[in-house]
């Protein structure tokens, strides 16, 4: 039996003694995680925030069983696998992170095997709260990155450019920072790799940079010294901390705050951890005035929690955003790229197809015991009307159950977080 | 063979029959009669997940009444002309699409991935249009050469930028061109004067006050209206509801965005049951019928954008990946050329092509070409078949080796706005270019 807190039982809630407004705990289950699940804002709301904070950021990672590849279409295998993994009451604070880098050091089926793309996110799990240089490191020569990017067979006497020219604009630099010189010079130091037949990276020294290049004011002659050079660079720390910080907080720090998360950034050694704890405790971190569209996955995972039945994965290539094929290396472009009358049909769609696997609602308040189903501790006006008018338009009790459940997954509340 | 109705097949594709093998769906394309099997309307439940378990399941769609009354299509305000842009991104290898046979140094700055003069379609004595364009040559096509920038980057993400925005340099304004030309258009009755075909609100869209849409195909439409009764009809009254909810931020925008979206899907299901048969079977061909039927729905449309699904970020692999796209695009507009003579829009459609930037002028060690700066476009419609511009030499190059641009992208775009659209360009591009001259007939 699932417990309730609405709206209309908050007073009594507080008059209970719980320490935190059951729609900050919603808020931030959201920013943090892939929740609120189905009675998770309960088992949170006697904490104070802070210690809400902690408890979701001491929570242990995912350890999940490799994904059952070679059985079926390993494309379908792969992508289920994560959403299952998404979707799992476990995922916590780790979990949102590899989804944070998988759109950062972007690798996509496009180009890529299931396998090589499974591999890369094994990656992406180990380094999430890691080590940012070891993972770049790594990174460099992975086989998925090696072949997305058109490292693989790139030979210094005719390097190509592609992994180098991104790797400086979009993983650790930022554009301004270098120069088409030193794209150059990098892709001869990255050069060399190539790909067994075993998918495994292998270096090709009579392939690879012959003598050192210049690469940012410095001598390089490896994709190992190049990444260090551009880890070293001063416009790292700076990069990754304003995209983390727009990424889990919605908006970019000011300059002010950028400056205080990139010594946290620096300071540690590029350690992860300490500038994502630095960004999600500080007190800013609970203002929820300012929601962000949920991206397709975030929807896609919060319809799942509401229905609580198997949704169809590739609706989410209608809503534009399918875990391993980012559209390109840059990953998934934000917030108002969701919202679209293009969105409006995908989730319209997904909406009514599964509406009629939901359970029934409770005959007493169907449109309170939905909107507890759905996480959502406080929706305007205009959307509890219009729900109570539709549950009062139609005949029957699955009926009721199946429109109320299709409408609240349309309200702009399910679509922000 | 009974033809599918589009809701039957709707029906169908949302059984979870519409996966290919790469794992991408159909139907955001618009899934018409041409990429469906030949499965009768008896047909509509119980397909195949892809997954390979079967899921048969009750869809709205499905418990939908079987017959459909199709409406008159209501028709553009006549005399309106109308513009299609494709854009080709990763960055369309100019002198593979208008191949410059006669420009001195061809030949030898492309020794593997040249085009043999023998294949050329010619234009003149210096260019001509890839051997797989054979339809566009039949149709006839201006060759802009040239476009870019003359400060170029090798950045994707900062030409898409600027291209979108309409401005050669960096620093571009924060809207993009055609959300300022439908401003500048002005059409308050407009449910929506620019559309991209897509699901993400688009940056080239981005206005300051004139409606855009961005939106997938019209088969999406039967779920948010046209409803008879019933769990469906209380569906779609509830998100008209919340479409005229109002607020503010994002939720405001959420929810306007939802009413435009159901009045649009209202006429969609009032237009549906036209023919447009004809279309290869790809995204484009499905873009560019969708992109017909907007025009004739009376929602005020006059821009449509389209993105080209394949990847023309060709590093390596060039001269195979390379001319099936040209064949792609080829098929497509030829198929969209047709059905805009059989709707009545012959003489007041043009259709243009964009891209990020050319490839370099030297192949790469992957039989492919990096980043480069200046490219060709092309413009279709009723415009006199020819070149227009000057082929930037391919012997003395820019300091990165690349092609040096002989017209911005603004003089490109700005003589579409005022040539074709009649708009003055200097409303519409803050650079106010010097346009160039694209002979419209």
């Amino acid at each position: 039996m699932k417990a309730t807190i609405t709206m209309a039982s908050r007073s009594v809630a507080h008059a209970a003694g719980m320490a935190t407004d059951p729609a900050l705990v919603a808020h931030l289950l959201r920013r943090l995680t892939f929740g609120p699940r189905p009675g998770e804002i309960d088992r949170h709301v006697d904490l104070e925030p802070g210690a809400i904070v902690r408890e979701i950021l001491a929570a242990p990672a995912l350890d999940p069983e490799p994904p059952g590849l070679g059985t079926g279409d390993d494309y379908t295998v792969l992508l289920r696998w994560w959403l299952d993994l998404l979707s799992s009451p476990d995922a916590g604070f780790h979990e949102r992170m590899v989804w944070f880098w998988h759109g950062h050091v972007t690798s996509s089926l496009d180009k890529c095997e299931p396998l090589h793309m499974y591999r890369q996110h094994r990656l992406l799990r180990e380094h999430a709260l890691g080590n940012f240089r070891s993972f770049m490191q790594a990174i460099a020569v992975d086989p998925a990155m090696l072949l997305w990017l058109d490292g693989a067979w790139s030979t210094a006497e005719a390097p190509n450019e592609n992994f180098a020219r991104e790797a400086m604009e979009l993983f650790t630099l930022g554009r301004g920072n270098y120069t088409e010189a030193d794209v150059r010079a990098a892709a001869v130091a990255f050069s060399g790799w190539w790909i067994d037949e075993n998918g495994d990276a292998q270096y090709d020294a009579g392939a690879g940079p012959q003598r050192a290049v210049s690469l940012l004011g410095r001598r390089v002659a490896s994709a190992s010294e190049a990444i260090d050079v551009l880890c070293d660079h001063e416009a790292c720390a700076p990069f990754v901390a304003g995209k983390l910080h727009t990424f889990l907080t919605g908006t970019p720090p000011d300059a002010d705050r950028l400056g205080e998360l990139t010594v946290v950034f620096r300071d540690s050694g590029l350690e992860i951890a300490p500038l994502a704890e630095a960004i999600v405790t500080d007190d800013s971190f609970l203002d929820r005035s300012n929601p962000r569209p949920r991206t397709p996955v975030e929807w896609w995972v919060a319809v799942r929690h509401l229905y609580d039945t198997e949704l169809d994965p590739w609706a989410l290539d209608r809503l534009g955003q399918v875990p391993f094929s980012p559209p390109n290396v840059a990953g998934w472009p934000g917030h108002d790229r969701w919202i679209s009358a293009g969105a409006t049909f995908a989730k319209a769609q997904l909406a009514l197809d599964h509406a009629w696997d939901v359970g029934t609602l409770a005959d007493a308040d169907p449109v309170a015991d939905v909107l507890t189903r759905a996480g959502l501790a406080d929706v305007s006006d205009a959307t509890r009307s219009l729900l109570s008018s539709a549950a009062a338009s139609v005949e029957g009790r699955r009926e009721r159950s199946t429109v109320l459940h299709a409408l609240v997954a349309m309200t702009p509340e399910l679509s922000l977080a | 063979m009974e033809r599918l109705t589009r809701r039957e097949l709707l029906a169908w594709l949302a059984a979870g029959t519409a996966t290919t093998a790469a794992g991408f769906t159909l139907l955001p394309g618009g899934g018409d009669a041409a990429s469906a099997p030949s499965a009768g309307p008896g047909t509509p439940s119980g397909g195949t997940r892809p997954d390979g378990s079967s899921a048969p399941r009750t869809t709205a769609a499905g418990s939908m009444p079987a017959s459909v009354t199709a409406a008159e299509p209501v028709r553009a305000a006549d005399g309106d002309r109308l513009l299609v842009v494709v854009e080709m991104p990763g960055g369309n290898d100019g002198m593979s699409m208008v191949v410059p046979h006669g420009v001195p140094g061809y030949y030898d700055v492309r020794p593997q991935l040249a085009i043999a003069r023998g294949d050329v379609l010619a234009i003149d004595d210096l260019v001509g249009f890839h051997p797989n364009l054979a339809g566009v040559a039949r149709r006839g096509a201006a060759a802009v050469v040239g476009v870019g920038s003359h400060e170029p980057d090798g950045s994707h993400f900062e030409m898409m930028q600027r291209w979108w925005a309409g401005d050669p340099s960096a620093g571009s304004p924060t809207t993009g061109w055609v959300g300022r030309l439908a401003d500048v258009l002005d059409d308050r009755d407009a449910l929506a004067t620019a559309v991209t075909v897509g699901t993400g609100s688009h940056p080239i869209l981005r206005s300051e006050r004139a409606a855009t849409l961005a939106i997938p195909g019209a088969d999406a439409a039967w779920y948010l209206s046209g409803a008879e009764g019933g769990v469906e009809l209380a569906f779609q009254r509830g998100m008209a509801a919340l479409g005229s909810a109002g607020g503010d931020g994002y939720a405001g925008r959420l929810a306007a965005t939802a009413g435009r979206t159901v009045d649009l899907a209202g006429r969609l299901v009032a237009g549906d049951g036209e023919d447009a048969d004809g279309y290869p079977d790809s995204e484009l061909g499905r873009s560019l019928r969708f992109a017909r039927e907007l025009f004739t729905l009376g929602a005020g449309v006059r821009v449509v954008h389209v993105v080209m699904s394949g990847d023309f970020d060709t590093h390596d692999g060039h001269g195979d990946r390379h001319p099936a796209l040209m064949q792609t695009f080829d098929d497509a507009v030829t198929a969209f050329w047709d059905d805009v003579d059989a709707s009545g829009l012959a003489g007041r459609v043009a259709l243009m092509t964009t891209s990020e930037f050319g490839r370099t002028v030297h192949e790469n060690g992957s039989l492919g070409l990096d980043h480069g700066a200046a490219s060709s476009m092309l413009v279709m419609g009723p415009v006199a078949s020819g070149r227009v511009g000057e082929h930037p030499s391919l012997t003395a190059l820019d300091d990165n080796d690349d092609l040096m641009a002989t017209a911005g992208l603004d003089q490109y775009l700005g003589a579409m706005v005022e040539g074709w659209l009649g708009v003055p360009a200097d409303e519409v591009f803050p650079s106010r270019p010097e346009l160039l001259s694209i002979p419209f007939t």
